[in-house]
């Protein structure tokens, strides 16, 4: 059955015009956001590590939002009902479910992935492999040539070059403990939206997973929304405070921010990272226990 | 009796949100026979057959197929072929290549069954065209082919003489006929009645929401019609 399964995932889903569409657009979309940067770093001399400038992407909010808008586009087409009534009837509901859900791993993996080869991709003529952190976040963080950077590099990205972010290790170090956090979230946001997407109607759960990934920038905007002559009443600035707080419970997303992890310093990072993983962990079980609860009481076929 | 029977249906009702799609529906399928399901576009006969296999859950009553009550004691029936709907088949693999990439997932035949499937739906196994160049007609001829490989003891069929001519036709029949003969039972559903009368022991007719047994009368009607028809052409 899993050689079925990974047949099955290649030829519908890796290879599916929706898969090879979004694969062209990130490849594409970088090259050319990081154009005049490339021309620019050759300029000043300067390299960038292979694994550094995609955790530093997804520490930026519009970058998680872009990463994670993505995602739930390329998982909206599951679960595949289109012609599959065979392949359901001789696997079993229970099983047909499991399959949807790890179709949504393999993609959240394979995903990362992509988002990590355009990178290296976008900058191939000033990539270093090696482990150190390069010339360019050097330069990045650098208090003396710090200032200048975005506009010396002809930076069209928003990228979070951090010491905070540096400190947590070597960019291989970082760039797994991103993928591990992102993975976990996508694989999260993914079996949520197929769950849903089964147990109601389809679009309920892509609908769910764009709130979710949009929560994290709707909080953000919360202090402009704030920004009035209500703001001297003392209840309402409470309101805004509490709203601000619940951000770390009410935004699964939250929990895959490294940047913010390594500035909240009150733990060890690899302590934070556990704690987020087990979060998205936890999440994910009782998602996929509802979904299994649900999908015999189910009908399974669009009508 | 209780042992001859395939398929149980009792006081079925389906409804899609407030809209009564069947009512009141009882149906007895026996073992070793073909039965047909006649009706209208839209008038329900697929939604029958999905219930049966298990796909739709019935709002009242239940379904029995081999003393199992689908959605209770099983999600689907335990030896079912069907073909429902548009087959998924990848369409760049060949036709003997997506049989065998379903077959996976049983794992209970091997190369020879497929082939020999292929080769009674008249396809021929060595054909290395993908799915995608095939005609309607094969491609209907490979649907049929999945649904009896794994020899299965009830056979579901949602139209499956469209899209093919007139000898594709014949040689479906008389594959029907002969899995008959091995104890298999089939459903055939259509909604051209002329087309399972002859086949089919006994007929029913999906209308108005509900479901009827045609008479007997209507089959031997049915069958005159056809054998008018044969003499006209000759």
């Amino acid at each position: 059955m899993l050689r079925y399964l990974f047949r099955e995932y290649v030829h519908k889903i890796l290879l599916s015009s929706r898969f090879v569409m979004v694969f062209i657009t990130i490849f594409v979309a970088l090259i050319s956001l990081f154009w005049n940067m490339t021309g620019a770093m050759k300029e000043l001399g300067c390299r960038a590590g292979a694994l550094e400038l995609l955790p530093t992407f997804l520490c930026v909010d519009s970058g998680s939002l872009i990463y994670f808008g993505i995602f739930v586009f390329l998982v909206a087409s599951l679960p595949k009902w289109e012609g599959s009534l065979n392949q359901v009837s001789r696997l079993g509901k229970g099983k047909w479910l499991l399959a949807q859900y790890v179709y949504v791993f393999f993609t959240a993996v394979i995903y990362y992935l992509i988002w990590t080869a355009g990178f290296i991709m976008a900058l191939l003529p000033r990539i270093t492999w090696s482990n150190d952190w390069s010339s360019l976040v050097k330069r990045a963080i650098d208090p003396e040539t710090a200032a200048l950077f975005s506009m010396d590099m002809k930076m069209n990205v928003g990228l979070a070059f951090s010491e905070k972010l540096v400190s947590v290790g070597s960019p291989a170090r970082v760039w797994l403990l991103t993928f591990l956090l992102h993975m976990l979230a996508g694989v999260f946001v993914g079996i949520l939206m197929v769950t849903l997407n089964i147990c109601f109607r389809r679009g309920i759960g892509t609908v769910a997973a764009y709130l979710i990934v949009g929560v994290k920038t709707i909080f953000n905007w919360l202090p402009a929304l704030f920004n009035n002559q209500l703001i001297h009443f003392e209840g309402y600035r409470q309101f805004k405070n509490l709203l601000i707080r619940m951000e770390f419970y009410v935004s699964p997303l939250y929990q895959c921010d490294l940047l913010v992890m390594a500035i909240h310093d009150t733990r060890p990072i690899l302590q934070r990272v556990a704690i987020g993983a087990v979060y998205f962990l936890i999440l994910t079980a009782l998602v996929m226990l509802f979904g299994f609860r649900m999908v015999r009481k189910i009908d399974l076929c669009q009508e | 009796m209780e042992k001859d029977v395939m398929v149980r249906v009792e006081e079925l009702e389906k409804r899609f949100r407030d809209e009564v799609i069947l009512t009141g529906v009882d149906m007895l399928l026996e073992k070793g026979k073909i039965y047909g399901l006649v009706g209208m576009n839209g008038s329900g006969k697929t939604v029958l057959m999905k219930c049966i296999c298990g796909f739709l859950q019935p709002t009242k009553g239940k379904v029995t197929v081999e003393g199992k009550v689908i959605g209770k004691d099983a999600d689907f029936p335990e030896s079912i072929g069907l073909m429902i709907e548009t087959p998924g088949f990848i369409p760049y693999m060949s036709g003997k290549s997506n049989l065998q990439n379903l077959a996976l997932i049983k794992n209970e035949i091997g190369d020879r069954e497929i082939e020999e499937a292929m080769q009674l739906v008249g396809l021929e196994p060595g054909l290395k065209k993908r799915v995608s160049k095939y005609s309607l007609g094969m491609r209907q001829r490979l649907g049929i082919a999945q649904a009896i490989m794994e020899k299965p003891r009830l056979l579901i069929l949602d139209e499956p003489f469209n899209g093919l001519d007139v000898q594709g036709v014949e040689d479906i029949r008389k594959l029907l006929m002969r899995l008959q003969e091995d104890g298999v039972t089939i459903l055939l559903a259509s909604h051209y009645d002329e087309d399972i009368r002859t086949l089919c022991e006994d007929v029913y007719q999906v209308q108005n929401h509900r479901v009827m047994k045609k008479e007997k009368e209507d089959k031997a009607a049915g069958e005159n019609e056809r054998a008018e028809g044969a003499d006209e052409e000759k």
